[in-house]
């Protein structure tokens, strides 16, 4: 009966419930890419840059690939690398957050320390050198993001848990000598759960930016390979921006209705988990 | 048995300063709880009587001083010893809203520890939850519910299950109606004095008023700024109080109780 009613609360936002099935038909899509791609992305298929036909939907681009089966498998790499990249960073900062503010003291002082350290670079330039230095590619990004993005996750976790360890429910599992993998685990993780799942949102949208932005630099995904970055760092010139509109309208408006979706979900979710609005 | 007369619990010199001695939660408290009776703890807001619930329990670290159970000094067992003892020293907290898990149904919160402590078998486990929350008086289903269905009163029930599940021999209760309707409050009392006398439990009772502390006492604690001014009798310490406090904690009784208005009279 609980989900009943969180899932009432959900879909009283009326964008977060557009978003959820905008980015539920989207994941479809792009997991069943090799079924619904006209062609094989990497592939010349047709002239160079034409506009779109009934064969090729949205056109082809400068080197005669087609520009609807790279998007698909672009999405494909942007939704991968966005919650591959949340989830490492989240499971990262969940348990040092978790560490940190439940058992206080120097080990807290130690992984905070640490915390601000990774935090006082430069967000982008510490993506910047982890691309320059390690090889490029898929992985290496999931890696590089999933890596810079804890921080902040590990405090969002370590306040929750400073809060919730001093309820009388943590207090009564010690009093009954429960474990502190118990305790950790069963009594406060669950807790907070609802920030984690909302900061979690805006970490996925902020990945799939950074996936972009990267590629688009020539840091993140390897060309040929399609991602929406690659497919925008093709049509970087002023002629094709105003001429070409089907080479970086679709992985662009692509990239902004994953990021508004996410982030519509991340706002239905903050009021679906509000238990003042019930 | 003369059991009734050996202390189950004996605190002696107890001390907890915070901040560096400055504040004197704390201040060489001792004090005895014998098998099977109820200890009265009464005094003012910040006076140290939760702390005091919080060293029994081991929440806290005393600064100094000894709390021997079963002439067993806890903090000095090793792992195993302190595991078992556990379960034996059971609290039950002032604030009933925070005290049970928001995302935990009531089986599983009362389940886990029982089960963590091999208290009973697997399979007795939901026979063994259905009779605490009888005692308790809820109805079976509760167990399904989360704690958002329950009321103050209800919720205090609930934790009294938990505290019970894992058979304790003394049970330390922080304000357990302070924060209930007084309607309420009469049953929750009638509650923890009617399992006291069914289960034998020793009993620590904290309260801020004298007329809920007396009902349910054998013996009460006076205690004034970290200080156990004075102890006695239930009775006799109303008939005959000793220390300026204790008369001011008896005449700022309403008079409302027949038993204490009668014995104030004579
Ligand atoms: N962790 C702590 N750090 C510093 N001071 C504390 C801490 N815990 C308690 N104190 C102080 O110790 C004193 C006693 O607190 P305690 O909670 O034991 O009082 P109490 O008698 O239970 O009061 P109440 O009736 O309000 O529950 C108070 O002055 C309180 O401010
Ligand atoms: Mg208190």
């Amino acid at each position: 009966m609980e989900q009943t009613s969180f899932i009432r609360r959900f879909s009283r936002h009326k964008l977060g419930t557009l978003s959820f099935f905008i980015l539920c038909i989207i994941s479809f899509a792009a997991i069943f890419a090799p079924v619904l791609a006209p062609f094989d992305p990497n592939e010349i298929v047709g002239g160079f840059g034409k506009a779109p036909t009934s064969e090729f939907l949205l056109g082809t681009d400068q080197v005669g690939r087609d520009v609807l089966s790279r998007l698909l498998y672009g999405t494909r790499i942007s939704l991968m690398v966005g919650f591959l990249a949340t989830i490492i960073s989240s499971a990262v900062g969940i348990f040092l957050g978790l560490l940190a503010g439940y058992f206080g003291g120097p080990l807290d002082m130690v992984i905070m320390r640490f915390t601000d350290m990774v935090m006082s670079f430069p967000y982008i330039l510490l993506v910047l050198v982890a691309a320059a230095i390690f090889q490029p590619g898929l992985w290496t990004m999931i890696l590089i993001l999933g890596f810079v993005d804890w921080p902040q996750m590990a405090r969002l976790v370590r306040g929750n848990v400073l809060s919730i360890r001093e309820k009388n429910y943590v207090k009564a599992s010690k009093v009954a000598g429960m474990s502190h993998a118990y305790i950790l685990f069963s009594e406060i993780l669950p807790n907070t759960v609802a920030p984690i799942l909302i900061y979690g949102t805006s970490v996925v949208a902020i990945s799939m930016l950074d996936e972009a932005a990267l590629s688009f630099l020539g840091m993140g995904i390897k060309p040929p390979q399609a991602s929406l970055g690659n497919m925008l760092n093709g049509a970087q010139s002023l002629s094709i921006l105003t001429s070409k509109p089907w080479l970086w309208l679709p992985p662009g408006l692509m990239i902004l209705l994953l990021v508004m979706s996410v982030n519509f979900i991340g706002d239905a979710l903050r009021d679906a988990f509000d238990p003042n609005q019930s | 048995m003369n059991e009734i007369n050996s202390p189950i619990l004996a605190v002696s010199g107890l001390k907890k300063y915070y901040n560096n001695s400055s504040i004197r939660a704390v201040d060489d408290v001792s004090f005895t709880i014998n098998q099977g009776e109820t200890l009265g703890l009464v005094g003012e807001s910040g006076c140290g009587k939760s702390t005091i619930a919080k060293l029994i329990v081991q929440l806290e670290k005393p600064s100094e001083g000894k709390i021997l159970f079963h002439n067993q000094d806890l903090s000095t067992l090793n792992k195993e010893d302190k595991h078992k003892n556990k379960t034996k020293i059971q609290m039950i907290f002032q604030d009933p809203y925070s005290s049970l898990n928001p995302r935990k149904t009531i089986g599983d919160a009362i389940k886990d520890p029982m089960l963590y402590h091999q208290i009973c078998e697997k399979e007795e486990v939901h026979k063994e939850i259905l009779r605490l929350l009888d005692l308790v008086g809820l109805p079976a289903n509760s167990m399904d519910r989360y704690p958002k269905d329950f009321s103050g009163g209800q919720r205090q029930r609930i934790g009294i299950a938990r505290a019970l599940s894992l058979k304790p021999e003394l049970l330390i209760c922080d304000e357990p109606v302070s924060a209930l309707d007084v309607s309420i409050q009469a049953q929750i009392l009638n509650l923890l004095k009617t399992i006291q006398k069914e289960l034998s439990l020793s009993m620590l009772f904290i309260g801020h008023g004298l007329s809920v502390v007396h009902y349910i006492s054998d013996r009460i604690a006076v205690m004034y700024q970290g200080k156990i001014v004075e102890e006695a009798d239930s009775i006799a310490l109303f008939t005959n109080p000793g220390h300026d406090y204790t008369k001011t904690l008896i005449s700022s009784i309403p008079i409302l109780d027949p038993t204490l208005r009668n014995i104030r009279k004579a």
